[in-house]
């Protein structure tokens, strides 16, 4: 995708500086953006601090968790990758994962913890619709290599116009998707897409609800609630008129008719 | 090679081609709105209860029956089907015939009516208008005339109001909703499929999320039994009528038809998918409205079971199914060529469905 690659290129240019940038700090040089002549005021100060931070900043990245703790310190890295965002795999949801099921202090962070979860069903959604995607994608191909096949049999009546074309391979295309559509594999990929597709719908709500109840506005989930008691009230009275009416009985046929005639 | 094409008929193929894109482009230009009107019978409105509206035919000729017939649908779709048009119109033949005919429209449920349930359909709206009708032509019973979902209804209404029912007419209606899946062709039987691929929790998860069991998924499910035509319909399959105005006309219609699919009430929904769809209780004996068992045996009145022979939505398995089950000896199956809609649209059908059903219905007063 375009957009992710020009993401990429420009992050790789603000890494770049900010590499150099703290290079010439910690060997005590001038800022490669400053002007030339002689170091600041201060420079060397500015040397020791960013070594010292730096040193302490290696030393709990190699103690960060590993593999068998959990938190890869290249998952850092890849957390702020657009592309791994795209892929919407491993990497990501891991470090969102930690960050989500992290212990709860009553409302501390809780918007914020909501906010972190929409993310996470947001990749495990883009991760599911490519799954489906995937499957779709298999039946396509399996549709045009059926084509190629068939059009390449020389025992097969011949093609003798484009709409004949079109329609052998819009025959050939039908069948492949119906197959497809029957398949143990799209039907659990559509239902993993749909499920997580609620999820994330859901999660989003929670945030739409936290930020209504902020703004002194009623939240979907008090809608339904006020709904629902409507409903219930609607059937109640619906029954008790109903148990107020008289039964229905037949009229005499003449009447019948006559009541019929003036509808 | 099979592909063996003449370039003399190449170009005369692209140049009817251009001919047919010209017409087409000409015919759509003068259309209106107006003329892609559906359900252009005249009725009116006889009673309200929420959305739900009962509307009474305006008679075309002189009454041959003596008891009315009301029309129910499903919610999957809308009442417009069976009066797509004029020369495609079950009601219009009904009405020819002398039947005094009702329908109920269930309106377009919104976010509000997500926990309206199918009791609150069967036991609460079907019998208010049941019960108007009898009140109005002062009848211990009527006829009902279920399609699709509507089938469901107006079968378990029967099934828990005998005295209220003389005759029961069900369409294209799902009684076995396992049946028809094994050896079918493959497009048939997918709702089925998709539907039993869900969990319980996946469903309850699905509505609580929209409210509602959204229309446009629905329209997604049916669109997975028909993939290439979904895909071509708006420019092969327009294409193909389009320099015809009453075979564009009829697309038009149809298409019009089939954009107009509402939500489907969220609680109701969950009994739908889950009750029937999945764990099939109808004919388990298991389904229960408000609590209790709806019996099929308790379907005692003359019961006419129209299927079609290609459903692909609704097999005639499924629907055959009712046979086993009923309670009278008077049970009619009556099939018909074609699929799940064209039995009520197509040319052909025309005189089929409507006559039948009335020489049926004639036959029982």
């Amino acid at each position: 995708m375009k957009g992710f690659e020009q993401g990429n290129e420009w992050l790789k240019f603000w890494n770049e500086n900010q590499k150099s940038l703290f290079q010439a700090w910690a060997e005590g040089k001038p800022s490669p953006f400053a002007m030339h002549g002689e170091p600041p005021p201060g420079t060397e100060v500015m040397s020791d601090l960013m070594k010292r931070s730096m040193e302490q900043w290696a030393t709990a990245a190699k103690k960060a968790w590993t593999a068998g703790g959990g938190f890869d310190p290249q998952a850092m890295g890849k957390l702020f990758d657009p592309e791994e965002w795209k892929r919407a795999g491993s990497h990501f949801d891991v470090g969102l994962e930690k960050l989500t099921e992290g212990p709860t202090y009553a409302t501390l962070w809780d918007l914020d913890k909501k906010m972190l979860n929409v993310q996470k069903l947001w990749v495990e959604r883009a991760r599911d619709v490519e799954k489906y995607w995937e499957v779709v994608q298999g039946a396509w191909q399996r549709a045009v290599e059926r084509f190629t096949k068939s059009i390449s049999d020389p025992k097969a009546a011949p093609i003798t116009s484009g709409r004949e074309m079109l329609d052998a391979w819009l025959a050939v295309a039908n069948a492949s998707l119906l197959e497809m559509h029957r398949s143990k594999e799209f039907l659990e990929a559509q239902r993993r897409m749909t499920r997580s597709s609620t999820e994330y719908r859901l999660a989003e709500r929670e945030i739409a609800e936290a930020f209504c109840e902020m703004h002194h506005i009623p939240t979907r989930t008090e809608m339904d609630e006020i709904q629902k008691s409507m409903v219930e009230l609607k059937r109640e009275l619906r029954a008790m008129r109903r148990s107020t009416q008289a039964p229905i009985k037949a009229a005499p046929a003449a009447k019948r008719k006559a009541k019929a005639k003036g509808k | 090679m099979r592909v063996k094409v003449d370039p003399k008929d190449a170009v005369k193929e692209f140049a009817d081609f251009s001919r047919r894109m010209q017409q087409g482009r000409e015919l759509l230009e003068k259309m209106k709105d107006k003329d892609v009107q559906i359900a252009t019978t005249p009725k009116h409105e006889v009673f309200r209860s929420d959305k739900v509206v009962l509307y009474r035919y305006e008679a075309t000729a002189k009454k041959t029956l003596g008891v009315p017939v009301l029309i129910a649908y499903g919610l999957v779709g809308r009442y417009t089907m069976a009066d797509l048009q004029e020369d495609r119109s079950l009601v219009r033949n009904l009405l020819s015939q002398g039947v005094d005919l009702y329908v109920v429209d269930w309106g377009t449920p919104t976010r509000g009516d997500r926990w309206l349930t199918l009791e609150d359909y069967i036991d609460g709206y079907l019998a208010d208008c049941v019960d108007f009708i009898r009140r109005e032509h002062g009848l211990e019973a009527i006829s009902l005339l279920g399609i699709c979902e509507g089938g469901v209804f107006t079968t378990c209404y029967a099934a828990r109001n005998p005295r209220k029912v003389k005759n029961l007419t069900i369409t294209i209606t799902p009684i076995d909703f396992h049946a028809g899946s094994r050896d079918a062709p493959l497009h048939h039987g997918l709702i089925g499929l998709w539907a039993r691929s869900m969990t319980h929790e996946d469903v309850d998860r699905l509505i609580e999320a929209n409210g509602n069991l959204p229309g446009e998924l629905m329209s997604f499910v049916f669109s997975m039994m028909t993939p290439v035509n979904a895909l071509t319909k708006y420019n092969l399959g327009l294409f193909d009528v389009m320099d015809d105005e009453k075979k564009l006309l009829n697309f038009l219609r149809m298409e019009k038809w089939l954009a107009d699919r509402p939500d489907h009430p969220g609680e109701a929904a969950k009994q739908w998918l889950k009750d029937l769809y999945q764990d099939n209780k109808l004919v388990k004996g298991e389904f229960t409205l408000g609590g209790v068992k709806v019996d099929l045996k308790q379907l005692k009145m003359p019961v006419l079971n129209v299927f079609a022979e290609e459903d692909h939505i609704v097999p005639s398995k499924s629907s055959q199914a009712l046979r086993k089950h009923v309670g009278t000896r008077d049970y009619t199956e009556l099939p018909l060529p074609g699929g799940h809609v064209g039995v009520f649209v197509s040319g052909k059908s025309q005189g089929i469905l409507g006559k039948n059903i009335y020489g049926w219905l004639k036959s029982k007063s």
